[in-house]
C-alpha cells in the first residue's frame, strides 16, 4: 500500500497521541514513522503469513493493519496492554486509510491510472468525475529521487503545472513523483528533455538534490498511460547503466541501450572480453578511454576532439594510430568507431548500477 | 555583494576518492574569479561546495562573514548559471525569469520590478512575451543569466555556462558576461575547462590539477610566471614548447643542452634562478611558439640561442602562422608562431632562434620552476 505525505502526516498524528513508542513498516521492513528512523527489520515470516494476528517477536510486538496490503505496527513490550494497544492502533489506521482512499482523490486515481490498476469501464466513470479527456495526448515524466522526498518535489512542480490545468502531477513512491504532460499544439514532446532539464536545475538551486528523471512516450488514450509510465522507468533503469553522467533519459532515444540490455550477460561479458582483456588492460587505460568517449562524443572530428582534450592533433592521430595497431579497429572509420562502441558498451551492462529503481 | 573563503577545504566521497584538497582561497568582493583546469580537475566540485549542492568534508566556507557549510542553497544568497541553460519551454521569458522568485513567495509588484531591470541589463525587454523556441541560442543564454540575476544574490556562480553554445557565440557571451560583471558589481565565481574563457574573463584565475590548487594568479602572471610544468603548458594556445635539457657550464657561460643543440641561457636569466644546484643537471626548459623565430634577421642577432630545425608543417592561420618543427634531441614538434609574412615552407631544412628572455626552467623532480620572477 502506498501512502502519500498527507495520510503518513494523519497517522503520525495518531501515533504520537500514544503513550507507548509506536514504529510504522512498510510491507518490507522499511520504517516509515518515525520519519528520522531509517531502520530496515526483517519481518518474521509467521507475521507476513497471518499480518492482523499479533506476534510478540524479540521483546516487541508487531502487528499488521489488514490482511491484503498491509501496514505494520511494531511497539515496545509484550504484555496484554501492549497487545491492546498494538491491535487499536492497527484498526484505527486500517480505518482510516481505508477511508481515505475511498474519496477516490485525484491523486489516488492518477496512481491507479499508472499502474494499469483500473478496468476500462471503471476508468471513463473516474476520468468524467475527475473531467479527464479520455482521448488526449499525453506522456509521462517520472521522477526518482534519492534523498528528496516527494512532497517537497510535488510543491516545485506544481509551481510549475499550475497555469496549465491539464497537466498533472501525482507522488507514485516516497521519493518518487510523475507529471503526466499533455501533449498538444503548444507543448510538443520534443520539448520534454528541455523542460526536465530546467526541472532538474530548479530542484537543485531550491533543495540541493538531484533527481534521476525518465521520459515515456507518448498515448493518445487514458488507458494507455500506464505503458507510458512503464517506459519512463524503465528509460531510468537502462539509462543510468550506460550513462553514468546523465539524470535525464528518454526512453523513445534509447534504443540502442534498450537492445543491449536485453543481450544475455554472459554473451555480453564475452564478447566485451575478446577487446577489453589482459592483453588490452595497458592500452585501454582511463586516459585513452576518455580520449576515444570525446572523439565519440565529438563524431569523429580529431580537431574539435584534440581541442578539448588539450592535446595536439597529433598526439590524439598517434593514440587512434596504436589501438590501429594493437586492436586492427581504425576509430577514425565509421564501421570501425561502431564495433568498438558497441563492444564498450557491453561492458557497462555487467556493471553495478543494474539495480532497478 | 559578499567576499567568499574558504579555507582548507576538502570534498571526499564514499569510498575514499578526494576530489577537492585542502582549497585556500579568498575571493574578493566584486571580484571575477574563474576556476580552470582540465576535467576531474576538482572545479565544479569546489564550485557545487560553494553553491551548496556538495557537502563539504572538511574545511570552512564563508560567505561575507558568515560561515556557511551547513546552510541550504537557497539560503546561501548565491545563484547559479547551470551549463544546460535550460528553460520552461512552456512559459515565456517573463515567467522563466520570474519563477524562481515566484517559488519564494516574492511578492508580484517586487518580481515584476526585478525582472524588467534584468531584462533591461540584458537588453531582452523586447522578448520577455516570447517563448524559448522563439529564441536564438545567445539570447536563451542571456534568459539564463536573467533568472539568476533577479535573485539579487551576493555571488554569481557559473558552471561551464558557455561550453553548449557555438565557438562564435561563446566568444559574443564572453564579452557579454565580462560587461555585465562591470555592471552588476557583485562577486562572480564561473568555472571553465577553456583556458582562452579563463585568459580573457577572470581578474584572477585559479588554475586545478587533481584536486589541488597550482596557482592563483592574475592572467598575465599566469602567462609570464607559471609556477610548475602543468600550468606552463596548461596556460597558452598553442601550449609551451618543453625540452629535456643538461644546464651545462663552459668557458663562463650555461647552456641548455638538448641533441645536438645548445642554447646560451642569458646572464639575466641566471641571476633569476633560485638556486645554482641545478646547473650541471637535466631540468625542463620551456618557451612558447611566439618566442621562436625564423626571420633571418632576428637569427643572425640571436646567433647564440639558434638551432637547425625541419619543418614539417606549415599552418598559415592569416594573422600569424604556425610552424610545426623537428629537432635533434626533442621527441615530438616543436610549435612556433612566427609572422605571416615567414618565408618557411613544408620539408624545408631552416634555422631558428629563441628569444632567451623567454625561457623558463622546471625542476625535473618537482616540476616547480627554479626561477624567481
Amino acid at each position: 500500500m502506498y501512502l502519500d505525505h498527507r495520510v503518513i502526516a494523519k497517522i503520525s498524528q495518531i501515533l504520537s497521541q500514544m503513550t507507548m513508542q509506536v514504529m510504522l513498516l512498510d510491507s518490507n521492513g522499511q520504517v516509515i514513522l518515525p520519519e528520522d528512523n531509517k531502520k530496515e527489520l526483517t519481518l518474521p515470516e509467521q507475521l507476513l503469513q497471518n499480518p492482523t494476528q499479533p506476534l510478540v517477536y524479540g521483546g516487541y510486538t508487531l502487528i499488521g493493519t489488514d490482511n491484503d496490503q498491509p501496514l505494520f505496527l511494531c511497539l515496545y513490550g509484550d504484555n496484554a496492554d501492549v497487545r491492546t494497544c498494538a491491535v487499536l492502533c492497527a484498526e484505527l489506521i486500517n480505518t482510516f486509510t481505508r477511508a481515505d482512499m475511498s474519496q477516490n482523490s485525484i491523486e489516488q486515481t492518477l496512481r491507479l491510472v499508472l499502474r494499469g490498476e483500473v478496468e476500462s469501464a471503471e476508468l471513463e466513470a473516474i476520468a468524467a468525475e475527475h473531467n479527464l479527456n479520455m482521448n488526449q495526448e499525453r506522456c509521462v515524466m517520472y521522477f526518482h529521487f534519492s534523498e528528496l522526498d516527494a512532497e517537497t518535489a510535488m510543491s516545485i512542480l506544481k509551481n510549475v503545472v499550475s497555469d496549465n490545468s491539464q497537466d498533472l502531477v501525482a507522488e507514485v513512491g516516497r521519493h518518487a513523483v510523475a507529471l503526466i504532460k499533455t501533449i498538444d499544439e503548444r507543448f510538443e514532446f520534443s520539448e520534454m528533455e528541455q523542460l526536465a532539464n530546467a526541472l532538474q536545475n530548479t530542484f537543485m538551486s531550491e533543495t540541493s538534490h538531484t533527481a534521476l528523471i525518465g521520459i515515456g512516450d507518448v498515448r493518445g488514450k487514458l488507458s494507455q498511460l500506464c505503458e507510458s509510465y512503464e517506459e519512463a522507468r524503465s528509460a531510468i533503469n537502462v539509462g543510468r547503466v550506460y550513462h553514468r553522467k546523465q539524470n535525464v533519459f528518454v526512453f523513445r532515444k534509447m534504443l540502442l541501450e534498450r537492445f543491449l540490455s536485453n543481450i544475455p550477460e554472459d554473451t555480453s561479458n564475452s564478447f566485451h572480453h575478446m577487446m577489453f582483456n589482459r592483453k588490452t588492460a595497458r592500452l585501454f587505460n582511463d586516459e585513452m578511454i576518455h580520449t576515444i568517449e570525446k572523439f565519440f562524443e565529438n563524431s569523429l572530428n580529431l580537431s574539435e576532439t584534440a581541442r578539448q582534450l588539450y592535446i595536439h592533433r597529433n598526439t590524439l592521430v598517434y593514440r587512434l594510430d596504436k589501438v590501429q595497431r594493437i586492436i586492427g579497429l581504425d576509430l577514425r572509420a565509421f564501421d570501425d568507431a561502431v564495433t568498438f562502441k558497441l563492444m564498450m558498451l557491453l561492458g557497462k551492462s555487467s556493471d553495478d548500477r543494474k539495480g532497478r529503481i | 555583494m559578499a567576499s567568499v573563503t574558504l579555507k582548507n577545504i576538502y570534498k571526499v566521497y564514499t569510498g575514499g576518492v578526494t576530489a577537492v584538497s585542502d582549497f585556500c582561497l579568498d575571493i574578493e568582493d566584486k571580484e571575477f574569479i574563474v576556476l580552470v583546469g582540465p576535467s576531474g580537475c576538482g572545479k565544479s566540485t569546489t564550485l557545487r561546495m560553494v553553491a551548496g549542492l556538495e557537502e563539504i568534508s572538511d574545511g570552512e566556507l564563508y560567505i561575507g562573514d558568515k560561515l556557511v557549510n551547513d546552510v541550504a542553497p537557497k539560503d546561501r544568497d548565491i545563484a547559479m548559471v547551470f551549463q544546460n541553460y535550460a528553460l520552461y519551454p512552456h512559459m515565456t521569458v517573463y515567467d522563466n525569469m520570474a519563477f524562481g522568485l515566484k517559488l519564494r513567495k516574492t511578492p508580484k509588484a517586487q518580481i515584476d520590478k526585478r525582472v524588467k531591470e534584468a531584462a533591461r541589463i540584458l537588453d531582452i525587454e523586447h522578448l520577455l512575451n516570447r517563448k524559448p523556441k522563439a529564441l536564438s541560442g545567445g539570447q536563451r543564454q542571456r534568459v539564463a543569466l536573467g533568472r539568476a540575476i533577479v535573485r539579487e544574490p551576493k555571488v554569481f556562480l557559473m558552471d561551464e555556462p558557455l561550453s553548449n553554445l557555438d565557438a562564435k557565440l561563446r566568444v559574443q557571451m564572453r564579452t557579454e558576461i565580462t560587461k555585465l560583471h562591470q555592471r552588476l558589481q557583485t562577486t562572480f565565481i564561473y568555472v571553465t575547462h577553456d583556458q582562452t574563457e579563463a585568459m580573457t574573463m577572470g581578474s584572477r584565475i585559479v588554475v586545478m590539477k587533481d584536486g589541488f590548487i597550482q596557482q592563483v594568479d592574475t592572467p598575465q602572471n599566469l602567462y609570464d610566471y607559471p609556477t610548475n610544468l602543468f600550468v606552463a603548458g596548461f596556460i597558452g594556445s598553442p601550449q609551451m614548447n618543453f625540452f629535456s635539457v643538461r644546464l651545462t657550464k663552459k668557458d663562463g657561460a650555461v647552456y641548455a643542452v638538448f641533441g645536438d643543440n645548445e642554447i646560451k641561457v642569458p646572464a639575466e636569466k641566471l641571476e633569476k634562478l633560485k638556486s645554482d644546484e641545478c646547473i650541471g643537471k637535466e631540468v625542463y626548459m620551456g618557451i612558447r611558439p611566439e618566442n621562436i623565430n625564423d626571420d633571418p634577421e632576428f637569427v643572425q642577432k640571436n646567433a647564440a640561442s639558434a638551432i637547425k630545425v625541419h619543418v614539417e608543417v606549415v599552418e598559415l592561420m592569416g594573422s600569424e602562422t604556425y610552424l610545426y618543427l623537428s629537432t635533434s634531441g626533442k621527441d615530438g614538434n616543436i610549435v612556433a608562431r612566427v609572422d605571416p609574412r615567414s618565408k618557411s615552407r613544408t620539408n624545408d631544412d631552416i634555422v631558428v632562434a629563441f628569444d632567451v628572455s623567454r625561457l623558463h626552467f622546471f625542476d625535473k623532480d618537482t616540476e616547480t620552476t627554479l626561477l624567481d620572477r
